[in-house]
């Protein structure tokens, strides 16, 4: 199916408010997931797969001279749904001297790049993502004002569930792993969105419709009378 | 020129003022009919394939110097039953879309199979609004019987009611499948809001006159006549309005700052002009003479805003006699003195309706304002994690100190909740003690959430960061955000409780309607209201006339002064 932005941006508040998280949360996911679906990302999937498999996870923040550690507990993924606005807003705070901020697992780590972004282009600097599979294939995502470079041998590998050795750091992380994408081709998908709409796939849509609908209340006579405006005939 | 200082926000965005309002000059849809004119669009019917009693499809395309767009109406039998003007509705009178372009007859077969069913259908990126009205039942029948039988319909009923039908909702921005504002907002003619909205609306005004004289014409083709211009233009385009303007109000902040702040100007600005020409005096005695026919027109059932009303016509009186005998279009700065004589002396509405004729008569001074009332997207934006605590404590005083003299402990101060019922997601307010659903509360919280968060600040130490306190305490995110994403806007909140029992939603609603251009607002309860839009708007062969909309501001029926 074809959806617009706006759309995404609206269900994605209302599915992640009907899991039951708080507000600031729901107001960042209406703020990431059209983000990534304007640039080609499986956002919606993503989306459906973290509030489905959500767990908080305890930490605790382990500072070093170059590093600020969200250690999590009994190796329970940290989950990006969650945490990453806080994990941008923490190398924010830690520009002078520069620091990483690093998660040994993180649950949808592709969550947090709509963050970094916003970091690159409110600081004016340039920031990276790294992260890697199980198995230690790593993906570099390097932002620059605007712009983004995507270094991973596969999509698959971009889009892992867990990603592991996750840290986000200040300036561009040098790689020799091949570019998946340029900041060319997200634009032009940008562009190619922006004229046609967003493709998804319906059974996605149709389950967060589900966790949407825990956010409206059920309807009853009383509220249909007297909740709302208008009359229930106007015929005159 | 003396500089005026703008009106600050805790004498503007108090709900009475708000609730006061009136069109102005730079209300969208008078936007819209400057444009048409000063870039000479043509307004043409394309198609009407009508049946006898005016059920079908009709096309109507509006050109300009770089883009078409296109209205596409289905109009459909309805049974009276169904009628309804609220969200939870299914069938409607009349439904449209407007089109980016001149549609092809695949686009409209499309289309019918989805623009009727509203909300359970789905448009595509080339539809830019989609709409629906109801017929005002007893009028549009009255006029076509008049029209059929030689005659011009009773001037009484077509002041009661003034228009033929109404819409119910305007959906545009990327609703339904619609295309994202993103792709048309480099074009020139949508960077204000809500221009591609009201041009579909103007368009519906226009099938409106059409279609009853259609149906007319078929009943009685022999002693057919036409609908009379001066009537014609007196008819307007119905809205019935409820409960989802104000969620709209609060989750756009920087929009409606943006709105205010350019009103606001264009006030301040006028009342530091020294000497306005005497063609300016004269202009706007005569909208002061108009004002008093508009209000002796403008009678509603609502006790509270009849009130208002019957002290709005005293006031007027005064300010004619005030500008008789107080000599003061001879002084300098006369609308100063007339501006502040009104807040010393009138009441609310009274002063808000001036302000609104003060700023009519200097189209020169104000119009460019125009161009400032649109924004990005509000709320889409990072935190500021490196503000300490104690610079949020003073941000929260300085701008919410309103906020926190309220006792939220008080159960009259939380009565009230806001939320979405699962019938078709209409927005609705619910009494927290005695109804279901407080748990799924929607956000129009500001002044309860952010004496939470100040009260939950007071142990924290003040060299923190709001970045570790977040981390800590994410219940508090939207809170942070929004306090620090509005610091720089004075008009972004409504400096209110919107959970106390002492709350009337209509005065958001109104609000609202008046930057849209709205007149006779005619509320039904304090949740939900009737406007007129487009009364007394020039018809589309009238557009490029000079003065073409010194109407729209005080509608007047045509014997009392409304014929151009």
């Amino acid at each position: 199916m074809i959806v617009s932005l706006a759309e995404i941006n609206a269900m994605a508040k209302r599915a992640t408010l009907g899991c039951g998280h708080f507000w600031g949360i729901t107001e960042e996911m209406a703020y990431a997931i059209p983000w990534l679906c304007a640039r080609g990302f499986d956002a919606t999937s993503e989306l459906v797969n973290a509030l489905e498999n959500h767990q908080e996870s305890e930490y605790e923040i382990i500072e070093r001279a170059a590093e600020l550690q969200l250690m999590n507990h009994e190796r329970m993924p940290l989950p990006a749904l969650t945490l990453a606005p806080s994990a941008a807003d923490l190398l924010v705070v830690n520009r002078v001297p520069a620091k990483a901020v690093t998660m040994s697992l993180c649950s949808n780590p592709l969550l947090l790049l709509p963050f970094l972004a916003q970091v690159a282009v409110t600081s004016g600097e340039a920031v990276s993502l790294i992260y890697a599979t199980q198995k230690g294939d790593f993906t570099v995502i390097n932002f620059e004002g605007d712009d983004l470079w995507v270094y991973s041998a596969s999509k698959k590998i971009l889009t892992v569930a867990q990603g592991q050795q996750v840290s986000l750091n200040w300036g561009i992380s040098k790689t020799d792993i091949p570019l998946l994408y340029s900041p060319e081709q997200f634009r032009a998908k940008y562009r190619e969105t922006i004229a046609g709409g967003c493709h998804l796939d319906g059974n996605i849509w149709k389950k967060l419709q589900t966790f949407a609908h825990n956010a409206y209340v059920p309807s009853s006579a009383e509220s249909r009378m007297s909740g709302a405006g208008a009359g229930l005939l106007d015929n005159d | 020129m003396k500089n005026i200082q703008l009106r600050p926000p805790k004498q503007v965005m108090r709900l009475e003022r708000m609730g006061s309002r009136f069109q102005t000059r730079l209300s969208f849809m008078r936007q819209v009919l400057r444009r048409l004119r000063e870039e000479e669009w043509t307004i043409q019917q394309v198609q009407a394939d009508w049946d006898d009693n005016g059920y079908g499809t009709a096309v109507y395309q509006a050109k300009g110097p770089n883009s078409t767009y296109s209205l596409i109406a289905y109009t459909d039998y309805l049974d009276d039953a169904d009628r309804s003007d609220r969200v939870i509705a299914e069938k409607w009178d009349a439904t449209f879309t407007l089109f980016d372009g001149i549609p092809t007859q695949a686009d409209i077969e499309r289309l019918r199979e989805n623009v009727p069913k509203q909300e359970a259908g789905r448009c595509s990126v080339k539809e830019l609004s989609m709409s629906r009205a109801n017929k005002s039942v007893r009028l549009f029948e009255h006029v076509v019987d008049s029209l059929a039988n030689g005659r011009q319909p009773d001037m009484a009923s077509i002041i009661e009611t003034g228009y033929l039908m109404r819409t119910t909702a305007v959906y545009g921005n990327g609703k339904f499948g619609m295309s994202d504002r993103d792709r048309i907002c480099g074009r020139d003619e949508v960077v204000a809001p809500y221009q591609a909205e009201f041009l579909s609306v103007y368009l519906t005004r226009c099938l409106t006159h059409d279609l009853v004289e259609h149906v007319a014409r078929q009943r009685n083709p022999d002693k057919f006549v036409p609908l009379d211009r001066d009537i014609r233009r007196y008819l307007g385009i119905g809205n019935s309005t409820g409960l989802g303007m104000a969620p709209f109000l609060y989750h756009h902040p920087v929009l409606i700052n943006n709105w205010i702040m350019a009103m606001e100007k264009a006030l301040a600005t006028v009342r530091g002009i020294i000497q306005p020409t005497s063609h300016q005096k004269a202009e706007f005695k005569r909208l002061v003479a108009q004002a008093a026919i508009m209000s002796s027109e403008w009678n509603v059932a609502d006790q509270r805003q009849m009130q208002r009303i019957v002290t709005l016509r005293e006031d007027i009186k005064r300010l004619n006699l005030q500008l008789s005998e107080s000599g003061w279009l001879g002084d300098d700065y006369p609308w100063d003195m007339v501006y502040c004589w009104s807040e010393d002396s009138l009441s609310v509405e009274a002063q808000e309706l001036i302000a609104s004729l003060l700023i009519e008569v200097h189209p020169t001074e104000v119009d460019h304002l125009s161009s400032t009332m649109g924004t990005i997207d509000t709320l889409c934006v990072r935190v500021k994690p490196a503000m300490t605590m104690a610079e949020l404590k003073e941000l929260i005083e300085s701008r919410y100190g309103w906020a926190l003299k309220i006792d939220f402990n008080q159960p009259e101060e939380t009565h009230f909740f806001w939320y979405v019922s699962e019938e078709k997601l209409e927005p609705r307010i619910g009494e927290r003690e005695t109804e279901a659903g407080a748990d799924r509360e929607q956000l129009l919280t500001a002044a309860r959430d952010v004496s939470a968060l100040y009260a939950d600040i007071q142990s924290v130490d003040a060299k923190q960061n709001v970045a570790l306190f977040l981390l800590a305490n994410p219940k508090h995110r939207h809170m942070v955000r929004r306090i620090q994403a509005l610091s720089q806007y004075p008009y972004a909140e409504i400096q209110e409780n919107l959970l106390g029992s002492e709350l009337l939603p209509i005065d958001m609603l109104r609000f609202k309607l008046a930057f849209f251009g709205a007149t006779k607002f005619d509320p039904k309860s304090d949740r939900w209201t009737r406007i007129n839009l487009y009364q007394g708007a020039p018809l589309p062969d009238e557009l490029g006339e000079p003065d073409s909309d010194r109407w729209i501001l005080l509608p007047c029926a045509p014997q009392r002064g409304g014929v151009r």
